[in-house]
């Protein structure tokens, strides 16, 4: 059967997303890769707003002995959930039930309410098991569809996606971009910092959050690209690109200066203690602090091993605070990622054998995408549809081993499934420039591989 | 015209499906046996993998019609109780996550076991690449797989 779909008007719409109010415009017409490449590049400086200001970002830019500017990007993803999109449903005459793994049955049970127009105390949800949703699972039209079909048959129905169905109808994570400078006096010390980011068809700027609040002339700019690729969350929602984007800018920042990378971010953290800079910062730097420093003890970051080459990152996200140091076994074509030492604050550590299990899986997952996955888009059509054109990450590829270290807390728990990926991606790019001289700034890191059977 | 016979575990079962029918779907649908699960119907993931004499095999690229007379085993026949060397040290490391790619893991990990008692990392690595899992399990996967090899 071959699917056709109605071209659609373009729309805009008011919608708020966990409080915030946001317009969203969907442009009629059929994308693809090429047309998002050049949108990401060539921005229009009116579509740019300003998000957050301190200081005095121009003056520092202009008087600057020296600026450093560099461009980071990643592609659409798809979240490729193990267990594909699938749900149970049996339409009667008072009676809707359906069964099915989802994140959010409540919005089910209200959509399918609106969509077959029956009352909301006919319908009945029950969840079974779930495979990983990653976000994916938020998203329950798949559900409305079962609905849908067992209606119009009037008979029980059992819907199950194929791979093509999954990969190809997805809600992918966004296309982002993001331009960093910082601006350097003739010493070689930091004075301004300004980050220009944004995507299709959301921003991953999180203005307020490291480095803001540590540089006295800080400018952070966001814009968006209106887009009709439908796209949603995915596991830590555009902290999965910006702290790669921004760490391994870090690295560059350091090494400019001729400072260890660790001790570079903890004087920032310590300036911003002592005189932080503007206001609303969202962070705690002692918390900062303290995973930089485990990382550093737990990984013998003062001992480097020969024949070792290293990468440091550390993010906060989802309430967690996490540092990685990566070691790879050098080799320019198919560096090895012998280990990763990994340093969590996420408060109180409720059960640390899965903690740390969770904390391994975010990083294989964070590290597998950035290396090999993307999704790319022909007039309107993913171009990938199963495993043998997407590629995710295989055990010959993985991390040798993985070595997680909790930070003793009495903080109430926060995050554990998602802030171990984000900084992964940053820790690696930056083993990668030491493993192979090369700096990696566009996801996916490694596409030239080939795609196993 | 009279089904295909299968051996599931053991046991003899006619088959009622058409004869093209991957055999994954004849498990989950006909029989019943829901541990073997669908991923991707190319044979690049691994969620449905069972052993066919011994070695493990993608179900869902297997038309039944190719079986006749073959022992089968599938996740619930791997053992009696649940206690396969492997699958006892799938819970000593906690592997699992969501669990949905654990029983082709499982799987092939005890094919890979019976052909070869002390697998080194490459072996491991040779025997598994073929079972994704999105979860990002693979360095348990790995310990576990070395820890089953050692009883
Ligand atoms: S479902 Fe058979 S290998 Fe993926
Ligand atoms: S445990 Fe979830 S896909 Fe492997």
């Amino acid at each position: 059967m071959k699917p056709e779909w109605q071209p659609i008007e373009s729309s805009s719409r008011n919608v708020n997303l966990f409080g915030r109010n946001i317009d969203i415009v969907t442009p009629a017409g059929l994308e693809d890769t090429t047309g998002h490449y050049v949108s990401l590049q060539k921005v229009n400086p009116k579509d740019v707003k300003v998000v957050r200001k301190d200081g005095n970002p121009d003056e520092a830019f202009k008087n600057a002995a020296f600026i450093l500017e560099r461009t980071y990007s990643c592609p659409f993803l798809a979240h490729s959930t193990m267990e594909p999109m699938n749900f149970f449903a049996n339409v009667q005459k008072d009676k809707v039930s359906l069964t099915g793994p989802i994140q959010t049955p409540e919005f089910l049970e209200k959509a399918v309410a609106a969509r077959l127009n029956v009352p909301l105390e006919n319908i009945e949800v029950n969840l079974t098991r779930m495979g990983g949703g990653f976000g994916r699972r938020l998203y329950g039209h798949f559900g409305v569809e079962a609905a849908v079909i067992s209606q119009r048959m009037n008979a029980p129905i059992k819907l199950i996606y194929t791979r093509e169905d999954d990969m190809t109808c997805g809600v992918y994570r966004p296309a982002y971009s993001a331009v960093y400078k910082a601006a350097f006096d003739k010493n070689k010390q930091l004075i301004g910092f300004h980050v220009t980011a944004g995507g299709i068809p959301e921003s991953p700027l999180s203005a307020n959050r490291f480095p803001a609040g540590c540089v006295d002339n800080y400018l952070a700019e966001e814009w968006t690209v209106p887009s009709n690729i439908s796209v949603g969350a995915f596991r830590a929602p555009r902290s999965n690109f910006i702290a790669g984007a921004e760490q391994s800018f870090l690295d560059e920042v350091a090494e400019y200066m001729q400072v260890d990378p660790i001790d570079m971010r903890i004087s920032l953290f310590e300036r911003s203690k002592s005189k932080p800079v503007g206001e609303k910062n969202d962070y705690d730097a002692d918390r900062y602090i303290g995973v930089l420093k485990l990382v550093k003890e737990k990984s013998g970051w003062d001992k480097p091993v020969s024949g070792l080459a290293r990468g440091v990152a550390a993010y906060f996200c989802h309430d967690s605070y996490v540092a990685h140091v990566i070691d790879l076994i050098p080799d320019k074509t198919n560096p090895i990622v012998k280990k990763v030492t990994t340093a969590v604050d996420c408060g109180i550590v409720i059960n640390p054998d899965a903690a740390t299990n969770l904390s391994q899986g975010a990083v294989v997952d964070a590290l597998g995408h950035s290396m090999y996955s993307a999704v790319t888009f022909e007039k309107g059509v993913p171009q990938q549809s199963n495993f043998d054109g997407y590629r995710l990450i295989r055990h010959n590829e993985a991390p040798k081993e993985i070595e997680v270290h909790f930070v003793a807390s009495t903080v109430s728990p926060t995050g554990m499934g998602e802030p171990s990926g984000p900084p992964a991606i940053g820790a690696y790019a930056n083993a990668l420039y030491k493993a192979t001289g090369k700096r990696f700034y566009h996801q996916p890191f490694l596409v030239d591989q080939k795609v196993p059977g | 015209m009279a089904g295909i016979s299968l051996i599931i575990n053991g046991k003899s079962q006619v088959i009622s499906a058409d004869p093209s029918t991957p055999l994954l779907w004849v498990l989950r649908d006909e029989l019943g046996l829901v541990g073997t699960k669908f991923g991707c119907g190319i044979a690049s993931c691994g969620a449905c993998t069972v052993h066919v004499e011994g070695v493990a095999t993608r179900s869902c690229i297997l038309p039944v019609a190719s079986l006749a007379g073959k022992n089968i085993t599938t996740i619930e026949g791997l053992s009696e109780n649940g206690d396969h060397p492997v699958q006892v040290a799938w819970l000593e490391n906690d592997v699992p996550q969501c669990g949905y790619c654990q029983s082709g893991q499982i799987m092939s990990a005890a094919a890979l076991l019976a052909q070869n008692v002390s697998p080194s990392d490459e072996d491991i690595d040779n025997a598994m690449m073929g079972n994704i899992c999105r979860c990002g399990t693979y360095v348990r996967i790995k310990s576990a797989i070395k820890q089953a090899a050692k009883k």
